[in-house]
């Protein structure tokens, strides 16, 4: 006759013995590696693309975003004569720049007390009241301009623009439910790395602007001038420095110190006559 | 510690993974001991596939017996496979949780077949069926039905 028994089953046959508390580290680790690879990946890429797109795209990508805005814009007569003046700068400046074809600089002038200039699509490059109001002399705008110019010149706005859109999307795409999660643990890191771009992107203009400024008067006197503002003015008119890691510009000592040493490598003079700012510029300072 | 302040989402994963495991773990390790101590108990009570009973010489009484668990799992078991689901591998969070539904719904079978005097279960068979199929945000719940035939010897 058949004998049956029940046979006890050895543990661990049908668990893995593992402690699921490694596995939870492990695995979060590989997400956060291949996401952050993802999201690298895409801001390279992005970024590549944004720099090498062609200068009619980003024109048009300019017109859609801005144009029809800053049109509808009412300025002042003497708002619309300060811009003119600005212009002519940019203008004498722009044949020293090496511009990619089809880039033409529009500068717009911005009544506003911040000590501040930027450089957006199609080489729009926006100058601030405060900023033009602290220039002693037209030598030292002209660096600040030239250094706005320089960047959309090397097209950095459209890199950066590109970089961050796409690693947006790939993001967004890959955790559609939980962005700002996404954003906390990938472009955070991720972040750093863009602000170091921002410095690379910043040192180069500062190099540009320079050569412009040492072409257009013959020596570099004044280049240095808002770099020495904000440095007396960090955490009043202008923000505090923060570590360099953290900042999407070099430090200012750091950036006047690099100016002097390209000049001296380049065999531009260090200083020679100021050329004074143009009569409505100059009064701009006056009724600050 | 600021970025779980800005990050409520976050702080909510973390809470819910950190009961997840400590109620998880416990509940974990309290049902496989009294799985290994009821196991003991009903060790007599013989469970065989083949599908004929064996031949008797006083033809026993037949019956159905079954016994069925139904199993949940927890936050940080799903968390830990969905992040496993990325690279594949061995769901190691989920071969316990349905070690314990299978030996579970077997000992209650057994336990219905000694309730009804039976000393023996052939054609034992498993069935299983997850009961939040479909439901996307639902916590994957899953049955697992053991049922034999118990036999049940006469004088």
């Amino acid at each position: 006759m058949v004998k049956y028994r029940n046979v006890k089953v050895p543990e661990g046959i049908n668990v893995s013995r593992h402690s699921p508390l490694a596995e939870l580290v492990i695995l979060s680790a590989g997400v956060v590696a291949l996401f952050g690879l993802l999201g690298l990946a895409a801001l390279l890429l992005g970024s590549t693309l944004g720099r090498y797109m062609p200068v009619s795209w980003e024109n048009r990508l300019a017109n859609a975003v801005f144009e029809e805005r800053l049109a509808a814009q009412e300025a002042s007569e003497s708002a619309v004569a300060v811009e003119a003046d600005l212009q002519a700068l940019a203008d004498r400046l722009a044949p020293h720049m090496n511009l990619p074809e089809g880039l033409r600089i529009t500068v717009h002038y911005v009544d506003d007390a911040a000590v501040n200039a930027f450089a957006t699509l199609g080489g729009h490059v926006f100058i601030l009241r405060g900023l033009v109001q602290r220039m002693p002399d037209e030598n030292a705008l002209a660096m600040v301009m030239a250094h706005e110019i320089a960047h959309a010149g090397n097209r950095d706005v459209a890199a950066n623009l590109g970089g961050v859109l796409l690693m947006q999307l790939v993001l967004s795409t890959t955790f559609g439910s939980a962005p700002e999660l996404a954003d906390q643990l990938i472009a955070g890191p991720n972040s750093l790395l863009l602000k170091r771009f921002g410095r690379e992107a910043e040192s180069r203009a500062d190099a540009d602007g320079l050569a412009a400024v040492a072409a257009l008067y013959g020596h570099v006197g004044g280049a240095a001038t808002f770099f020495e503002i904000a440095l007396e003015q960090a955490g009043e008119t202008m923000p505090e420095e923060g570590p360099e890691l953290l900042s999407t510009h070099p430090l200012s000592a750091n950036r006047i110190a690099a100016m002097r040493d390209l000049a001296r490598q380049r065999g531009w003079p260090a200083d020679g006559e100021r050329t004074p700012l143009p009569p409505l510029l100059a009064a701009l300072g006056t009724d600050g | 510690m600021e970025i779980l302040l800005h990050n409520v989402d976050l702080l909510v994963v973390l809470v819910l993974l950190i009961v997840g495991y400590s109620f998880g773990r416990l509940a974990e390790w309290r049902h496989f001991r009294s799985i290994r101590r009821r196991e003991d108990e009903y060790g007599d009570l013989i469970i065989v596939t083949s599908k004929t009973p064996p031949a008797m010489n006083v033809p026993p009484e037949t019956t159905l017996v079954l016994g069925s668990a139904v199993i949940s799992v927890d936050y940080f078991k799903r968390f830990v496979a969905n992040l496993r689901k990325i690279f594949g591998g061995r769901l190691g969070t989920y071969e316990s949780l349905l070690d314990r539904a299978r030996r579970e719904a077997l000992l209650r079978m057994q336990e219905d077949a000694r309730f009804v005097g039976a000393t023996m279960i052939f054609n034992a068979r498993f069935e299983t069926s997850s009961i939040s199929k479909g439901a996307k945000q639902a916590v994957g719940t899953i049955e697992v039905l053991a049922y034999g035939t118990g036999v049940i010897p006469r004088a």
